[in-house]
């Protein structure tokens, strides 16, 4: 009876796993699709790229857009790093200061900034668009990459103000007691006890930053217009064609600009499921 | 704890309140302020006539194509139609491969490549449409074409009446990732003894989902909602990147259509005004979203 129940069971799970797999090979298909069209002629993926009756693999579709299209990529994805370094540090070092006086700071009128920062957090960036747009042209910074900085930091400040509020209240506020009671000051509190505490809570905070400032589509968009200046997902759009699409050339772009996001997510896992499980569950 | 504001408070704090009101709650009650007003520069009050501009645009709704039953609808109705297909999709099948993989624990990298679409940007999940999509190289309308389907097989997104259908199929893609870890996270809060107590009890696995795991699963599903909903309603680079809302509109949503507005044809009225018609019915999942974070802390 025991055996035959784990015997039916062990079926069961064995079942389960080829489901999974099944599940997990459909879902990476699209992928594979993008990456066998970019190491491969254009001749031999128009029919589709699962067939194999000829197979070239080469770097040239590579070669093509990094260097050589009338908008060579390279550029653009060093604007990208450059922004999204920016786009990360800024407001996790803004957004942590903020949330440490919110939790340990006596603020008048602490709840209502509170949840108006919460409703903001939700509010379609499509709402604040045409102002944004006009206020940053009137102070200058339209076409610049401070501009998309700019618009990076806005948008991820409220998000990271509520994150690190959770994580500074986690923290043993006995040591910043001791910390006054020698004669610290605010500053040096946050210097030396809460940044140095809350530094697994940063990082997890600056790589999902990084990633979602490199993803970042409709700011730039609207930012930035030098073709010098555009972030790499602007140029994306740019090489589709009208009438013919290179479409080696494109799955190659579109590598190159998905690459450095999959290779966060691939070495930091963990960080990105917890924050789409989002902070408002975290203790 | 001293009830006095202190200089040291603000210049934590200045910072970032600074730019959030600068640069987003001015931003926004400037929007709403713009869109009663006139479209021409002179900035003159209009009260409501972009709004009624706004609801006689076939752009926006399309009665006449509506009861025709053949796109284009406009852009309002394509946004809620992506909201009621895309969500009880990309919840069932988040749901389904939660199931699945809470039972997988040896196999975590199989989670991995199903949240994989929610790490790309959203200008390549355009791409991966076209891709999908297309008459001779896609996967899928060549799939259509093994199976005989001869009506979808051809280019989803250059034929009105399934190019909507094309992004929106390649959004579930996406976000069944999404919905798949949160109900991973609620699943694995359900303590053992319980699952335990109902089998020896004689229950079977339909019966334990129904009254054990489902009940767990509710706030979870909330959050799935509400999350799913704000972005569907926004979604605007894929759109942009794949389509452009063509052919002819077919595939116009209320993101494109408030940028087209406001950045192409410069109405920055008529653009202010679709933008807050979102901001409205984006209100209630936002207003669930802040009461649920109120109470989760406590």
């Amino acid at each position: 009876m025991q055996h035959s129940l784990s015997k039916k069971r062990l079926v069961s799970y064995r079942i389960l796993v080829f489901f999974g797999f099944v599940l997990a090979i459909v879902w990476l298909l699209p992928i594979i699709g993008v990456v066998m069209a970019s190491l491969r002629p254009y001749n031999e993926i128009i029919d589709g790229w699962w067939r194999f009756d000829e197979l070239h693999v080469s770097l040239k579709n590579y070669e093509y857009v990094l260097f050589q299209t009338t908008i060579p990529m390279i550029r653009p994805l060093v604007n990208s790093l450059f922004s999204s370094i920016f786009g990360a540090l800024i407001p996790a070092l803004f957004g942590t200061m903020a949330a440490y006086a919110f939790t340990r700071h006596y603020i008048p009128g602490k709840t209502v900034v509170t949840v108006i920062i919460l409703c903001l957090m939700a509010i379609p960036g499509q709402m604040i668009a045409i102002p944004v747009f006009q206020r940053i042209n009137a102070i200058g910074l339209l076409d610049t990459y401070t501009g998309v900085i700019l618009m990076n930091t806005v948008t991820s400040l409220p998000w990271i103000i509520f994150f690190m509020m959770n994580v500074i209240k986690g923290q043993s506020i006995s040591i910043e007691e001791a910390a006054r009671i020698d004669g610290a000051s605010d500053y040096q509190v946050f210097v030396h006890i809460v940044l140095p505490q809350s530094l697994p809570a940063l990082a997890s905070v600056v790589i999902l930053q990084f990633v979602w400032s490199w993803n970042s589509f409709f700011w730039p968009l609207i930012i930035v217009y030098d073709m010098d200046k555009l972030m790499a997902t602007q140029v994306i759009p740019m090489l589709r064609g009208q009438f013919y699409t290179n479409w080696g050339a494109l799955s190659a772009a579109a590598l190159l600009v998905m690459g450095i996001p999959i290779l966060i997510f691939l070495l930091f896992q963990n960080i990105f499921i917890q924050g789409s499980v989002g902070f408002a569950d975290e203790k | 704890m001293n009830r006095k504001l202190r200089i040291e408070t603000l210049v934590f704090i200045l910072p970032a309140l600074l730019i959030i009101f600068f640069f987003m709650f001015l931003p926004m009650l400037e929007s709403l302020n713009a869109s009663f007003h006139a479209n021409d520069g002179t900035g003159s009050f209009v009260g409501l006539k972009n709004y009624i501009g706004i609801f006689k645009d076939p752009a926006f709704i399309n009665l006449k194509a509506l009861l025709e039953g053949k796109q284009p609808f406009g852009a309002m109705i394509n946004s809620l139609n992506w909201i009621l297909i895309h969500l009880p999709l990309s919840m069932i099948l988040g749901l389904i491969c939660a199931l699945i993989m809470i039972k997988l624990p040896k196999y975590k990298y199989l989670r991995s490549v199903i949240f994989l679409g929610m790490v790309i940007p959203g200008v390549i999940t355009g791409v991966v449409t076209q891709f999908l999509f297309e008459k001779s190289s896609g996967m899928v309308s060549n799939f259509f074409g093994f199976l005989g389907v001869v009506s979808l097989y051809k280019s989803w997104f250059a034929h009105a009446d399934t190019a909507l259908l094309a992004l929106i199929f390649t959004s579930v893609w996406v976000w069944t990732g999404y919905s798949m870890i949160v109900f991973l996270s609620a699943l694995t809060t359900i303590p053992q003894s319980f699952i335990e107590a109902a089998l020896l009890d004689g229950a079977n696995s339909p019966q334990i989902f129904w009254f054990i795991k489902l009940p767990f699963l509710k706030s979870s599903m909330r959050t799935v909602v509400v999350m799913s909903i704000i972005n569907e309603l926004t979604s605007f680079d894929m759109v942009y990147s794949s389509t452009y809302g063509g052919p002819g509109g077919a595939s116009n949503v209320l993101g494109l259509q408030m940028y087209l507005e406001s950045f192409r044809y410069t109405r920055f009225g008529t653009g202010a005004a679709i933008a807050t018609i979102m901001t409205v019915i984006a209100a209630i999942p936002i207003y669930i979203n802040v009461r649920n974070t109120i109470r989760n802390r406590g």
